[in-house]
């Protein structure tokens, strides 16, 4: 027999339920805020090719899902509406750094960005960031 | 020729040979040279992945090697490739020789053993090593490792912080050996300076698919994949067959001789479950203290050679000093391994240098099995020997690097793995101090030879694998001769 106690208890779970997955799906929208953030400030003066951008987020979130990097996910949606970074302990401030370099690092090496002698001023992705050191004479 | 079906050749052959990583191929590479007609069974744990099959699904191999033993202690990563042609998928291809005073280590430095042999014994089989595997490398580096002959590639070309280094320290710096080919084979391609090796994406680097294809396509060679090695069975100091699991079925097959090389963990599991006793079984398990350490430059721009790692410095390798501590092995990275500069337009004014610094073999770290045959790894730590090498290593590295404008140098962390899985089946002259013999002959079972880092004595600096080819084209010619 169903008791309010019961009916309570159901709302709450599933109320639970609701409340994380849309924090997971607002996690992983804001990974998209904090790349561009990342690469705009390493990038003056660029602009940045949207599909290619869009590539570049679709392999960065797959690539951290696979890891399982949820404190990232979580730190990914606070830096776009704060910066947290003042506030972090020195180990997790190294971290974050070490991300935020890895994103550019990731960004450039698979973009159009070293083809040229002189980069382009719209970046744009191409893929593969791993494949092919672009500095390396043949 | 590849077997993979629910049955095999033959219930007896002379050669069984379990693994088939690079001890146990150039161990049948130098047997089909002297005996053509010979019948072998190489017996592989993992499965027949081709390189395109590996870059379609980017990995080496379908079993993961964690997932083959149990950590009884400090948790450590052991890397190594379950699969057709062992470390030959997954290798990055530096090729370097062990340094002439790493077989004398002891009575040089007072410290491990000397190895039951020296540089003179082995430098024909170096030399034959890298010609079977078309090994690129700097003729001048026979000023720290003498050479019989050239080496078949040329080298690969330095980068802008290898050039500084090179003019500075003529003796001591040089470009990387490498079976990253530096110009295009029939077998391989030229080497394109991947971001990584594992999955070559050109197939330039020296695998069991470009390199042995003369063994996986013979006729007397059978090679039968998804085959788990358990134990030996013996009479008296004679092995006389194998037991294995293949498709969850046990099986056994016969043989005259038998090549044991599937990895230092393994091989000892294999002697552990067969019964086969010996103090310094199983002991040892080692390998070296890898650490990372990146320099910030001031104009130079980095990362222009023409390979993954293009430099090798000997500056922190050998001398007295390894009576206290280990000596250090300095590779050259020629890729940003922790990231482009964040400043604009210098983003490649770094360099990252990849240090190995030898270990010892301490009885703490060992393998054995459980009651139910599984592997059980006990590693309690690297030894204090490594560890002070290390620091050393990094306090000296301002020096060595004093010829480069260095901004800053910071410690990137020790490395979860070095892939060099060692020492569990040790070489020496006598049963007291070792497992084989100088000929690998393990000293109980005299038609058992064990190949692969597993025999290794000691822990040098250098990276293993050439090594490992020399040891058993020379352990071949022993046996046959």
């Amino acid at each position: 027999m169903m008791t309010r106690r019961k009916v309570m208890i159901g709302g709450a779970a599933l109320g639970a339920a609701a409340l994380g997955v849309g924090t997971l799906a607002a996690f992983r929208y804001h990974y998209s805020d904090w790349l561009l953030q990342v690469l705009r400030q390493a990038l003056p003066g660029h602009a940045i090719e949207p599909e290619g951008f869009a590539l570049y987020v679709r392999e960065y979130a797959a690539r951290k899902r696979a890891a399982g990097a949820i404190r990232l996910e979580l730190y990914a949606m606070a830096e776009t509406v704060a910066n947290p970074g003042p506030l972090l302990p020195d180990g997790l401030a190294d971290k974050v750094a070490e991300e935020e370099r890895r994103i550019v690092t990731e960004f450039l090496m698979g973009s159009d960005f070293f083809l040229e002698a002189d980069p382009p001023r719209t970046v744009t992705y191409l893929g593969n960031p791993n494949i092919c050191n672009p500095f390396a004479v043949l | 020729m590849i077997l993979d079906g629910p049955s095999w050749g033959h219930r007896h052959y002379p050669f069984v040979v379990i693994g088939t990583g690079f001890g146990a191929l150039f161990f049948v590479h130098r047997l089909l040279e002297r005996r053509p007609a010979a019948k072998v069974l190489m017996l592989e744990r993992g499965s027949y992945r081709p390189w395109e099959t590996q870059i379609a699904e980017q990995r080496n191999a379908d079993v993961e090697a964690a997932d083959t033993y149990r950590d009884e202690a400090a948790p450590k990563r052991w890397n190594f490739a379950v699969a057709y042609g062992g470390g030959t998928n997954c290798w990055y291809g530096t090729a370097p020789r062990m340094h002439p005073n790493d077989f004398r280590l002891e009575s040089l430095y007072g410290r491990g053993r000397d190895w039951p042999l020296d540089y003179d014994e082995i430098e024909p089989y170096y030399a034959e090593a890298e010609a079977i595997m078309d090994i690129s490398g700097p003729d001048d580096i026979a000023a720290v490792c003498p050479r019989s002959r050239p080496f078949p590639q040329p080298p690969h070309r330095l980068s802008a912080v290898d050039r500084v280094m090179k003019e500075a320290q003529p003796q001591r710096h040089f470009a990387m050996p490498t079976g990253r080919a530096r110009r295009a084979t029939d077998r391989r391609a030229q080497c394109c300076a991947s971001l990584r090796c594992d999955l070559c994406p050109v197939e330039a680097k020296f695998t069991v698919h470009n390199g042995f294809r003369h063994i996986t396509e013979h006729p007397n060679v059978h090679i039968l994949v998804g085959a788990e090695a358990r134990e030996l069975e013996r009479i008296g100091g004679i092995a006389t067959a194998v037991r294995f699991v293949h498709k969850g079925r046990e099986a056994r097959i016969g043989c005259d001789f038998c090549v044991l090389g599937a990895g230092a963990i393994h091989s000892a599991a294999i002697l552990a479950r067969s019964s086969i006793e010996h103090p310094l079984q199983g002991r040892g398990l080692n390998e070296q203290l890898g650490f990372g350490a990146e320099a910030m430059l001031d104009g130079l721009d980095n990362f222009d050679g023409s390979t993954i790692t293009t430099g090798v410095n000997y500056a922190l390798y050998d001398g007295s000093f390894r009576a206290l501590h280990g000596g250090a092995f300095l590779a050259f990275e020629n890729r940003p391994l922790y990231g482009l500069r964040r400043d604009y337009g210098r983003w490649r004014q770094l360099l990252v240098v990849t240090v190995n610094v030898e270990d010892e073999l301490l009885d703490e770290n060992f393998v054995t099995v459980d009651d139910k045959g599984d592997v059980v790894v006990h590693y309690a730590r690297a030894s204090d020997y490594a560890i002070d090498g290390a620091r050393r290593a990094l306090d000296l590295l301002p020096e060595v690097l004093s010829p480069l404008p260095v901004e800053s140098i910071a410690f990137k962390g020790y490395r979860k793995a070095e892939s060099h899985v060692q020492g569990t089946l040790r070489m020496g002259t006598g049963i007291e101090d070792s497992v084989v013999d100088r000929a690998q002959i393990h000293h109980g079972i005299r038609n058992l030879m064990a190949v692969g880092t597993a025999v290794f004595p000691t822990c040098p600096p250098a990276p293993p694998s050439l090594t490992i080819a020399a040891l058993s084209l020379r352990a071949a010619d022993l046996l046959l001769a």
